[in-house]
């Protein structure tokens, strides 16, 4: 037997074992996000750096080519600061795995954008207070409430971006067949799903979980004149949200809503499809609608709870946040402000040029053709007069589960709705305790 | 004289002492080249967050996985005395209770089937597994999108209007019978069972066939009978295994209840009907970021795993010689 060769085999294998399991140990280091110095002009005074921003993958299209756009315009004015924009797909998935898990490492990006921000976040150095971009005209210029939202301890950590709010869409041809009129409250609501429902086209559509969610539960909460907080304390207990709560078990067990459609309420396509007669969508859907219903489409806001309620619509905020462990803080606040503050044009065309949303910035709004007249126009004035910030100040998203279990338990368990918004209240006190004590 | 071992033959060509030690150190070599990747993931990728977890249980880590305010158990009383944790604890208890025997005896079923087949074993054998190579993620979106989507023209309300029945709410029905059940469990069934089927032919196969003659001739009568005295007696090692494994995949249940009745963007108002603990767990990690908590919450769940292992071993056994 020739051993020389076998223990040539055996060392190669060997060898080629180790350099795999070194190779791969190399790869896992990640390259720092640092460009090499400039290679131009000798008299460049500060060091190029690269700063890095994160949208989530919006669903209408030209976003993301706009907002490379604005990532290479500013990139060019300023010379020594490169942008690289990063596209995070799905874009379901941003907000719950894809962000938390980059910010919890050092190589995060260095601009984001995010819905929600507290105190625990602010401690785990997620983000920056911004109060020194905004000149005193700027900041009025913007929709106070949803500023307010992104208030920690006195200081604001978020230049918002958009607002999106939602309505009700229906067919104005389906509902004038039925003889019912847009319904004004929620009993008429309820009478309209009832009479609308046929065997081909159902009444009315929720979502797939029949409402019972934490943005329905705002929702009948603000309808029937509730608040989230009031004083420091969450002030959502009352008998007549209790009951308003128990109206959305009432609504499931009519069989009118429809339950089970291949996508979910944020769709309008369900509505486009003829699915239903009414949907409760966001105002993202309304180009969509407008563009296949034509004259047929109406919009209202979500109904009083009764005569003495007021309609209501919810509005959350996509904010701009800088990174408190970014590398580049100066830099990237530089970019932040250039886009989200200064540049109103880009936030006109962000808000209304694609998709359909609210400026955050009032001053966009204002020059925004979308929102001039018509139906634009009403349903700005349907968020001015009917608007809740769905996420106010120190909110965090355990509060949403806590909404969305009590109203689980109430429609589908059948529970008793005062005993579940209390224990509801109580997470949600608990919990802003928290995060305020 | 000696065999010619390799050892004799370096021994005639090397000192004695270099070549000791120089024959160790290229067996340990070889034996990391080619272990040391498997253990540096292990190490990496299973023992590290293990132990992190557990570290981080014991403070308040919220947005954060480098905690610094020091809690002790108060994460383990929270989770404990927490209603939707204790509900998720007792959905799951139900949800094995049921699905662990029904697992068994179907595959059981399948097993015997097949190893009966005249003729096509392997291909049934074939047909049958192939959906355990499917991913949970794609069985449970197909099952939700397409087969129990509960429009008059989902196929399941499409055979059940060849029968006169009316369309079923399948999924986030008010009332009533709980119909999301039958659909979770029939995806998870559709998924395992050729697994599990496997396994039992594989068992089935080492049954000596002398056995079964030895009782036709001392006079068991039905198929029945043969089975209960021979076949099944002779199975359980294989039960035993069959049944753990399925306790602890039944214990990790996360894709099916995750994909059908919430996640990827819906508003996960149906979640609530049939949260298993490993959903509530990962909420708390992901949806709240409050990653003590959760690091808390998996280490009760691998507690109560770790009971029901030791007891299962306890009652039923493990590992027993098997011919009595």
């Amino acid at each position: 037997m020739n051993k020389a060769s076998t223990l040539g085999r055996r060392n190669f294998l060997r060898m080629a074992g180790l350099t795999a399991a070194g190779a791969a140990l190399s790869a896992c280091t990640t390259a720092t996000s640092v460009s090499p110095a400039a290679t131009q002009s000798p008299t460049k005074p500060p060091e190029p750096v690269t700063i890095t921003q994160w949208y989530h993958a919006y669903g209408e299209a030209g976003t993301k080519e706009a907002a490379q756009g604005w990532a290479a315009d500013f990139s060019k004015a300023t010379t020594n600061i490169q942008v690289k924009m990063e596209w995070i797909e799905p874009g379901g998935e941003y907000e719950s795995t894809k962000l938390p898990a980059a910010l919890l490492t050092d190589q995060g990006p260095d601009v984001y954008e995010n819905t929600v921000v507290n105190r625990a976040l602010v401690k785990a150095n997620q983000c920056v207070a911004l109060d020194d971009l905004f000149s005193a005209d700027a900041l009025k210029g913007f929709n106070q409430a949803l500023l307010d939202g992104f208030r920690v301890d006195g200081k604001l950590y978020a230049i918002p971006m958009i607002g999106d709010t939602g309505f009700i869409f229906y067919r104005r041809s389906m509902l004038e067949a039925a003889g019912v009129k847009p319904p004004s409250t929620f009993d008429e609501l309820l009478e309209a799903a009832q009479k609308l429902n046929t065997d081909k086209v159902k009444g009315l559509f929720l979502g797939n979980d029949g409402g019972a969610n934490w943005i329905l539960a705002e929702l009948m909460l603000w309808s029937s004149g509730g608040e989230l907080f009031k004083d420091g304390k969450v002030a959502i207990e009352s008998d007549r949200t209790a009951d308003a709560w128990g109206r959305i078990r009432e609504i499931n067990q009519t069989g009118n809503l429809l339950i089970g459609a291949p996508s979910d309420w944020w769709d309008i396509g369900m509505l486009n499809q003829g699915l239903c007669a009414m949907q409760l969508c966001g105002m993202w859907g309304y180009p969509s609608a407008k563009k296949e219903l034509k004259d047929d489409l109406g919009v209202i806001p979500w109904p009083a709870f009764d005569s003495g309620g007021k309609p209501a619509t919810f509005l959350g905020c996509w904010a701009q946040f800088v990174n408190g462990k970014s590398k580049n803080i100066e830099a990237a606040k530089q970019f932040a402000k250039w886009l989200w503050i200064d540049n109103i044009a880009a936030q006109t065309a962000w808000a209304s040029g694609f998709g359909f949303h609210v400026p955050a910035n009032n001053l966009a709004a204002a020059v925004d053709t979308n929102f001039k007249d018509g139906e634009g126009k009403q349903l700005i004035e349907y968020v001015n007069q009917y608007g809740h910030v769905m996420r106010p100040a120190n909110w965090s998203t355990s509060m949403e589960s806590a909404l969305s279990d009590a109203m689980s338990n109430i429609v589908k368990n059948n529970a008793d709705p005062k005993a579940e918004m209390a224990a509801a209240a109580k997470k949600m006190q608990e919990k802003y305790d928290e995060l305020t004590k | 004289m000696h065999t010619h071992s390799l050892e004799s033959s370096i021994q005639s060509v090397m000192p004695a002492n270099r070549r000791s030690r120089r024959l160790t150190w290229q067996n340990t070599l070889t034996f990391w080249g080619f272990v040391g990747p498997a253990v540096l993931g292990l190490v990496m990728f299973v023992y590290v967050p293990i132990f992190w977890g557990l570290g981080i249980s014991l403070f308040d880590a919220r947005y954060t996985v480098t905690p610094t305010d020091f809690l002790g158990l108060k994460n383990y009383q929270t989770l404990l005395t927490d209603r939707d944790f204790l509900q998720s604890l007792l959905t799951f208890g139900k949800y094995a209770l049921f699905i662990v025997p029904v697992t068994y005896a179907c595959s059981l079923g399948l097993a015997v089937l097949v190893n009966q087949a005249k003729w096509g074993k392997s291909i049934f054998r074939t047909i049958f597994f192939i959906p355990f190579a499917c991913s949970y993620v794609v069985g449970a979106l197909i099952w939700r999108v397409s087969l129990f989507n509960s429009l008059p023209y989902g196929f399941a309300n499409m055979v059940l209007s060849w029968f006169g029945l009316p369309p079923v709410t399948w999924i986030g029905g008010v009332g009533g019978f709980p119909w999301h059940w039958v659909v979770l469990i029939t995806v998870r069934l559709w998924l395992q069972l050729g697994f599990f089927m496997i396994i039992f032919l594989a068992g089935l196969q080492e049954i000596p066939k002398e056995l079964y003659e030895a009782a036709a001739v001392d006079g068991a009568t039905s198929d029945w009978m043969t089975f209960r005295h021979i076949t099944l007696p002779l199975l359980r090692n294989t039960s035993v295994s069959v049944i753990l494994l399925n306790l602890i995949w039944a214990f990790q249940a996360f894709d099916e209840f995750y994909n059908i009745l919430g996640g990827w963007g819906s508003t996960s108002g149906n979640l609530p009907l049939a949260r298993p603990p490993l959903i509530y767990i990962y909420l708390t990690a992901f949806r709240e970021q409050n990653y003590g908590l959760a690091a808390a919450g998996g280490l009760i769940l691998t507690v109560i795993i770790l009971i029901f292992t030791l007891l299962q071993g306890k009652f039923i056994g493990l590992g027993k010689a098997e011919y009595e």
